[in-house]
């Protein structure tokens, strides 16, 4: 249901796996990196995850968010280490009977990855400088 | 016969995990703790020591080296009974900030030397105060005797000892400081600013005289952590009771200025509160604000 993984997200693959008969919805989020932050042009990314309580802490959320909305299936997958403006970082998939429940889950599922699940985002800068994300 | 001469003892050579900072050094009045104690002993004793590790600094002399490893407080007494085993030994731990010269007085007037020690039962549970009491000549070989039969907890070995028992005059003088908002309720108090015995509810906890037992965890850190520490796992051998006493430490070593409230704390795959006890082989997981997506 969730994965930190060091290579591309094969996008097309998890659609593949996520579709079944019964869902008549799939959606999907891809999260993109961006070359600018806060006003700052940004060469490169670097994420680090802790694997094991990542995993728990968005099976969580899944079951947070079958609670609350009708749907069927639940992935994820967020890339780790160095990444390039323009590479996906991260891709959050939910399939439903209705698309209703599935874009309310996946807009739920995509919130909460970034409130609370442990993934650290370092940014790099065009002027050599670098910084982690939200630390104070 | 008279009684046997009376040296003063200082016992500096905890290891403080919980208070994160060495407690002989704090300063509650206008001098350091561990200076505190010596000066109110030293009216009662012929000499008076400092005992403490061989690993420690900034100790006044003379001190004590301890001569035993891992017995807790008992290293500190033995070792002192051992360099002057015809002394009777009046031994004071470093972290008692309301200890008067009163509470002394009455201790070494009252004190039967024909027992092999004199303490004050205590406060909440009656049972012999090990770290305001004289121990006399005799209780060096039942000492030995304890630790090589495994018992290394001070207050066990007076309750198993004919310990001469005396009520304190004031109760609260042996109250203790371990901790960093402990040591700021006694600060408070010797300013007058708060009364000790209100507020805080009684906490109930294990002997505090009792060397500390020590279990292995394993704890994770996680960006800027991992980067200022310099390590993204540590197996640590510790103390510590809780996942915030593990994280003092931590920031000891690595002198980290974050306070524990800036990072969430996960054992195994559950987050938790910082107050929640850490057990054997636990994997205690720091972490900063996260920035996933």
């Amino acid at each position: 249901m969730f994965t930190l993984t060091e290579k591309p997200i094969d996008i097309a693959a998890l659609n593949r796996e996520m579709r079944t008969s019964e869902s008549g919805a799939l959606v999907e989020f891809t999260g993109i990196v961006r070359s600018g932050n806060q006003g700052r042009r940004v060469t490169a990314l670097e994420y680090e995850g802790a694997e094991d309580l990542a995993a728990a802490e968005f099976g969580r959320i899944a079951d947070e968010a079958r609670a609350s909305f009708s749907i069927l299936g639940v992935r994820c997958a967020h890339r780790v280490g160095r990444l390039a403006p323009g590479d996906i970082a991260v891709w959050v998939g939910v399939t439903a009977v209705h698309r209703d429940a599935a874009f309310a889950a996946c807009q739920f599922l995509v919130n909460q990855l970034k409130l609370r699940v442990p993934i650290w985002k370092k940014e790099f800068y065009a002027e050599g400088d670098s910084g982690w994300i939200n630390h104070p | 016969m008279s009684a046997p001469e009376l040296y003063g003892l200082v016992l500096a050579g905890g290891r403080s995990t919980r208070m994160g900072r060495d407690k002989a050094l704090l300063v509650y009045r206008d001098k350091p703790q561990v200076e505190v104690v010596r000066d109110l002993l030293s009216g009662f004793c012929r000499a008076v020591f400092i005992s403490c590790r061989p690993d420690q600094v900034g100790l006044p002399e003379p001190r004590l080296v301890d001569r035993y490893d891992n017995i807790g407080p008992l290293s500190g007494i033995l070792t002192a009974m051992d360099a002057h085993p015809d002394k009777a030994w009046l031994i004071v731990a470093c972290d008692l900030p309301f200890l008067d010269r009163a509470t002394l007085e009455f201790l070494t007037a009252h004190r039967d030397a024909k027992k092999p020690a004199t303490a004050y039962r205590g406060r909440i549970d009656g049972l012999p105060e090990p770290l305001c009491a004289i121990y006399e000549p005799a209780m060096r070989a039942r000492l030995h005797h304890f630790v090589r039969e495994g018992i290394t907890c001070p207050r066990k070995a007076l309750i198993r000892s004919d310990t001469h028992l005396l009520d304190l005059p004031d109760p609260l003088a042996l109250e203790n400081a371990n901790r960093p908002e402990e040591a700021e309720r006694a600060r408070q108090a010797s300013r007058g600013a708060v009364r000790l015995d209100e507020g805080q509810p009684e906490e109930k906890r294990a002997c505090d005289a009792c060397p500390p037992k020590s279990r292995t965890v394993h704890v994770h850190l996680y960006a800027i952590l991992r980067e200022r520490s310099g390590h993204a796992a540590i197996a640590m051998e510790t103390t510590a009771h809780t996942a915030r006493d593990v994280y003092a430490e931590l920031a000891q070593r690595f002198s980290l200025s974050w306070p524990a409230e800036q990072f969430r704390v996960a054992i195994g795959t559950a987050f938790v509160d910082w107050d929640h006890a850490v057990r054997e082989g636990d994997s205690i997981h720091v972490i900063p604000p996260v920035a996933g997506g």
